[in-house]
């Protein structure tokens, strides 16, 4: 009996951290999100006003479609090309297995920002891109057409995901044993075989869950589609922005988020169960 | 036995329960002191203090003038902190909020004053307490944007300036008019700051409108002539900053609003930015400073503040981000092509043209707020 409780012990500061930097904010959003405004404050009297102005509000569906469609476009690409790193690191890399690990890990602590403008500078109309384009005779107008576009945020969301995709799907592919392979092997698979019908399947949770952490991070940006996004890429998160610094109308801003995180976690958990349904998803 | 579910090799280490709950147990009790190291310094209240110490600031970089009074804070040996924003926004938001204690100076634009007078944001003090404010431009002296109905002030007027139409000087002609930019040359190449009381008021005011007394039906207008221009318009930049960036990398050609700053600022990186006042229609940008409601060092907050409008600092700003100066002292010594950028012998109607106004938070009249404003900029911005 003093095992488990020696164990509970021993978390709980760790969990008092958990909860007081993750439950308690995000419990006070929520809380937030019901009360009535004043400037840059809450007075304590609860309504549902805000949420009523929420999900009346065809600017803030404009904005959440947008980032939704970022997220989708982020998380489908990026989850393919981090698999196939990840892949490559566990089955094919041998002694550069290592080094290459480490520049997948090394590239997730570049500075969000710098990384940013360095996309400016590759996709610029004088950028780097252009110049070598330039420099071949090829013609130079496709990155002044990408850069400013929804796409430009794709392109710099997908490379800053990858890595992350690379190391989950990593781990996960590290509990497949060789054993395991060479007994499919043995049993008569090729290679399409052991790969369709061993490990995807058994790399799958990994996977989906990269690719859920990939769109939730996705839908949250609004630095990204600032800075890349041109005058359309606006998304959500510069409405609960302007909510909060601007107007300084907490609840409608605390309001917003509770809408966009609760609408974004409910479609990551229906395509969980229908995975789950579909035998796409085991265990 | 050899467990051959994982394959050896390096970060392939199995770690024990007991292993990861000792070292969680230990996470977490060492978590308050990185919390305290992290944690904000405490400082003296300089209560009943002369002039001396630390001085917070918290406002636009290059407000806070590093060069031109650094022998006023050596002689009065002031420490000035400085903290930069991105957009005037971000002020009452970090004055009101949690980390705002100790913010001793900030600044405001004329048209928030009174509405940031109201939450709390700046704090009132007398005109004798900033004597340089005898000194200023008639216009400048007393104002309902910086003085109470009692005739307390709670801000004195720092730069000014009109919002001008920036573009790159080595790439297109000349342009004369905001209207402009709805031309084809501006296809793709327009740039807008995420600034929507510069933008709003310009475009009232291009409009015909007075933007302190909007009806739905004229912000209607508004709405539709920036929808118009935006199909121009390739990025809204975040910030002032970024916005320049976009002008000296290429990317636009003209800024919806600009900064006549940019002309300094582009040619320091090899790239030629001009400005035009519009002739069909400017607003103007008034940054007052103000001491904050915050403040734990009121008086070398105030001594800063008449600091701010006497004559040598007042032509160093002028000089560094070609604003314009609000005392007639500053006028000599200033470098020639800087005074003439405007009409200081016509101040009253240059000032009064572009129609000051307060930014309408309370409801009244069938006009419409200021959050009508932000929700409309908010249409805008998805579209």
């Amino acid at each position: 009996m003093r095992r488990p409780i020696l164990g509970y012990a021993l978390l709980a500061p760790f969990g008092l951290i958990l909860a007081g930097l993750l439950l308690v904010p995000a419990g006070q959003f929520l809380a937030y999100s019901f009360l009535s405004p004043v400037p840059f404050g809450v007075r304590f009297s609860p309504t549902l006003a805000n949420y009523r102005q929420v999900l009346a509000d065809p600017s803030f569906w404009n904005l959440f479609r947008n980032s939704l469609t970022v997220a989708g476009m982020t998380a489908v690409l990026a989850v393919p090309i981090g698999y196939l790193l990840a892949l490559h690191l566990r089955f094919s890399s041998g002694r550069d297995r290592v080094p290459l690990l480490m520049l997948t890990v090394v590239a997730v602590l570049g500075g969000y920002l710098v990384r940013l403008y360095a996309w400016r500078i590759l996709l610029g109309t004088n950028g780097i891109l252009a110049s070598v384009l330039s420099f071949l005779g090829l013609p130079v107008s496709w990155p002044e057409r990408v850069l400013f576009t929804r796409s430009a945020v794709v392109i710099a969301l997908v490379n800053a995901y990858i890595p992350f995709v690379a190391v989950i799907a990593y781990g996960s592919l590290l509990d497949i044993g060789d054993d395991v392979l060479h007994a499919a092997r043995d049993l008569g698979a090729r290679s399409a075989g052991v790969f369709g019908r061993v490990i995807l399947p058994l790399s799958g949770r990994a996977l989906y869950g990269s690719f859920a952490i990939v769109f939730l991070l996705t839908a949250a940006d609004y630095v990204t589609p600032q800075l890349l996004g041109g005058a359309k890429g606006v998304m959500v998160g510069v409405a609960i922005y302007d909510q909060f610094v601007r107007l300084g109308n907490w609840p409608l801003g605390a309001a917003m988020s509770v809408v966009a995180v609760a609408l974004t976690g409910v479609l990551v958990g229906a395509s969980w169960l229908v995975l789950r349904l579909a035998g796409v998803l085991r265990g | 036995m050899v467990d051959h579910r994982r394959p050896a090799g390096l970060f392939v280490r199995r770690l024990p329960r007991r292993d990861f709950l000792r070292y969680a147990a230990l996470t977490g009790l060492s978590f308050p002191a990185v919390l305290a190291a992290c944690g904000r310094e405490t400082r003296p209240s300089a209560e009943g203090q002369g002039i001396g110490g630390r001085l917070d600031y918290f406002s636009w970089e290059g407000y806070d003038m590093q060069a031109a009074p650094e022998q006023w804070r050596r002689d009065h040996d002031v420490q000035l902190e400085a903290g930069y924003i991105g957009t005037a926004d971000d002020i009452p938001a970090r004055v009101l909020g949690p980390g705002g204690e100790g913010i001793d100076v900030t600044t405001y634009y004329y048209g928030h004053g009174r509405n940031w007078l109201g939450l709390g944001v700046l704090s009132e003090f007398d005109g004798a307490e900033v004597p340089s404010i005898e000194d200023l431009f008639p216009v400048f002296r007393e104002s309902r944007f910086w003085q109470t109905d009692e005739g307390r002030y709670f801000g004195v007027p720092f730069t000014w300036l009109p919002w001008p139409l920036s573009y790159r000087a080595d790439l297109v002609d000349r342009p004369t008019r905001w209207a402009d930019l709805f031309e084809d040359e501006f296809a793709g190449k327009v740039a807008w700051v995420d600034d929507p009381v510069a933008l709003i008021t310009t475009a009232a005011i291009v409009l015909g409108l007075d933007p302190s007394r909007m009806t739905p039906s004229d912000l209607d207008q508004v709405k539709e002539w920036l929808l118009r221009l935006k199909r121009n318009t390739r990025i809204i930049s975040p910030s002032y900053g970024d916005l320049l960036n976009t002008l000296v990398s290429g990317e636009a050609v003209a800024a919806f609003v600009g900064w006549q700053a940019f002309n300094v600022w582009g040619a320091e990186q090899g790239v030629e930015i001009d400005f035009v006042i519009p002739e069909d229609g400017y607003g103007i940008s008034i940054d007052c400073y103000a001491v904050a409601s915050t403040a734990d060092n009121r008086p070398t907050a105030l001594a800063w503040l008449d600091l701010m409008i006497s004559p040598g600092t007042q032509r160093a700003v002028a000089t560094e981000l070609l604003t314009g100066v609000v005392t007639p002292n500053a006028l000599d010594g200033l470098p020639a092509d800087v005074a003439a950028l405007y009409p200081y012998d016509e101040l009253e109607s240059f000032l009064s043209s572009a129609q000051l106004h307060e930014i309408p938070w309370e409801e009244g009249g069938g006009y419409v707020t200021y959050e009508d404003w932000l929700a409309m900029w908010k249409e805008v911005q998805a579209a």
